[in-house]
């Protein structure tokens, strides 16, 4: 009670490693709202109560009215650390789709609740609609470039690629001489190393 | 205002940058007062000058205005990643960038045909990737700060102005997703009255629960041309004289309308 529980979710995400995500607390979040309904429920028996009796709202007594006072504002608390919660693993999904991409690994997706997973998807989309309209792709290039060509070694067998207007054939541990700007998303999937002298 | 275009200029000052400008390209590109002389070959600089056109008023004309569009773009995202709130899309010379940008992809590709003038390629690759770059820095700068304040700039007339167009789409898709998304999940949960995205309860007069930027954080400026008076504490009658090239680290509420009006540079 009292946001004891509300405020346990908060840290749990607080907590979290920024890459990471945990998995979305259903059960935390129904306890959280399930006591702020309780705390209404008081309110609004206290309120009945002295509707009741024909008492005048200012003249209540003072143990009512503080009453009413703290319900409504562990109500309020609980509001805003569910919502806190809720925008944490926002940002920490918005992270996610510009490092990852459009397409989670599935150990990452299931960790998303229905509600975000959906919200995940147009949040893509509209991101994707905005590169499209400007014309650039915003999620690569993310440090100024001081080669346009850089060395990498493939980590994983990837089959073939266009890179750079050819096709590269990607086996485990070949060297290829890559664009940055088209290496950098396979190096973030972490299919390809850059090697640095 | 004398508007020059590429090539035809009045003032015989403005000299022909043949360097970079292999292939004839480029006319058009950014016309503007002054003469495109300033920053030589460095970046894409020959059609750049209306540095002073985005700032206003006359008497920087003759000091700061001669300034090529990439100093320019690398000055603009400056401003921006250190601004705490958005600041005015600069949609002119954006167009002007990714135009140059198309040019120069043009070029590049031209030349990769031709065996003998790699090295020329490859200063041209280097231009497009650096220019991209920036361009790229700058927009995705703008992105993050709408994802985090997208309520309050929807919510504010003013600062949604300052978006471009892609931005306000994306900024209203923004609002409608999380709100649907806040409000499946806990809102439309919790007691009736408890369910707004924008107020505490509906008992609390205004919205109260929009982030808004911390404009009272400290950042540091130079000024870009000479200032009498800038205002820093209304209240406690705080008041100081800025000369161009000195540095100082100054709250950011006071001198905003410094900063978009080109007066002063973030760094």
């Amino acid at each position: 009670m009292f946001a004891r529980k509300a405020v346990e979710l908060v840290q749990e995400v607080a907590r979290c490693d920024p890459d990471q995500i945990l998995p979305f607390d259903a059960d935390g979040v129904q306890r959280v709202l399930e006591e702020a309904h309780e705390h209404h429920q008081h309110m609004v028996q206290i309120l009945l109560r002295v509707q009741g009796s024909g008492v005048e709202w200012r003249e209540t007594r003072s143990e009512d009215a503080t009453a009413v006072m703290v319900h409504h504002q562990a109500l309020l608390r609980n509001k805003r650390c569910l919502l806190a919660y809720l925008n944490a693993r926002m940002d920490q999904i918005r992270r996610l789709r510009w490092q990852l991409g459009a397409t989670l690994p599935s150990a990452l997706q299931e960790r998303l609740s229905p509600s975000e997973g959906e919200w995940f998807v147009q949040y893509s989309q509209a991101l994707g609609d905005y590169m499209v309209a400007a014309g650039l792709d915003l999620t690569v290039d993310l440090s100024p470039p001081k080669d346009p060509y850089i060395e990498v070694r493939v980590l994983k067998d990837a089959g073939a690629m266009y890179l750079d207007d050819k096709v590269a054939y990607l086996e485990a541990n070949t060297l290829h001489l890559v664009r940055k700007t088209d290496a950098e998303p396979l190096i973030l999937k972490g299919l390809l190393e850059h090697r640095e002298y | 205002m004398a508007f020059q275009t590429r090539g035809g200029g009045e003032d015989a000052a403005e000299a022909d940058f043949p360097e970079s400008n292999p292939a004839g390209l480029g006319s058009g590109v950014g016309a503007g007062r002054g003469a495109a002389g300033g920053a030589g070959g460095a970046g894409f600089g020959a059609g750049g000058g209306a540095g002073g056109a985005e700032e206003g008023g006359d008497e920087d004309f003759l000091s700061a205005s001669i300034e090529s569009d990439s100093v320019l773009l690398r000055r603009i995202w400056q401003n921006e990643k250190a601004a705490p709130d958005i600041l005015q899309y600069e949609t002119e010379l954006v167009e002007r960038t990714k135009t140059r940008i198309e040019e120069l992809e043009e070029v590049t590709d031209v030349l990769k045909t031709d065996g003998r003038k790699a090295m020329e390629r490859e200063l041209h690759t280097m231009d497009v990737d650096r220019t991209k770059y920036l361009l790229r820095a700058y927009l995705r700068c703008r992105l993050q700060k709408i994802d985090r304040f997208f309520l309050h700039l929807a919510s504010d007339s003013d600062y949604y102005s300052r978006l471009s167009d892609g931005e306000q789409r994306y900024c209203d898709r923004q609002v409608d997703l999380v709100q649907a998304h806040m409000e499946k999940a806990v809102l439309l949960r919790l007691p009736r009255r408890y369910q707004s995205m924008l107020k505490q309860a509906d008992s609390s007069e205004a919205p109260d629960m929009i982030p808004t930027p911390d404009l009272d954080t400290f950042v540091f400026c130079v000024a870009t041309r000479p200032l009498q008076s800038v205002q820093l504490d209304p209240q406690l009658d705080d008041v100081i004289g800025m000369a161009p090239g000195e540095l100082h680290i100054l709250r950011y509420r006071p001198i905003r309308s410094l900063v978009e009006s080109g007066a002063l540079m973030l760094l």
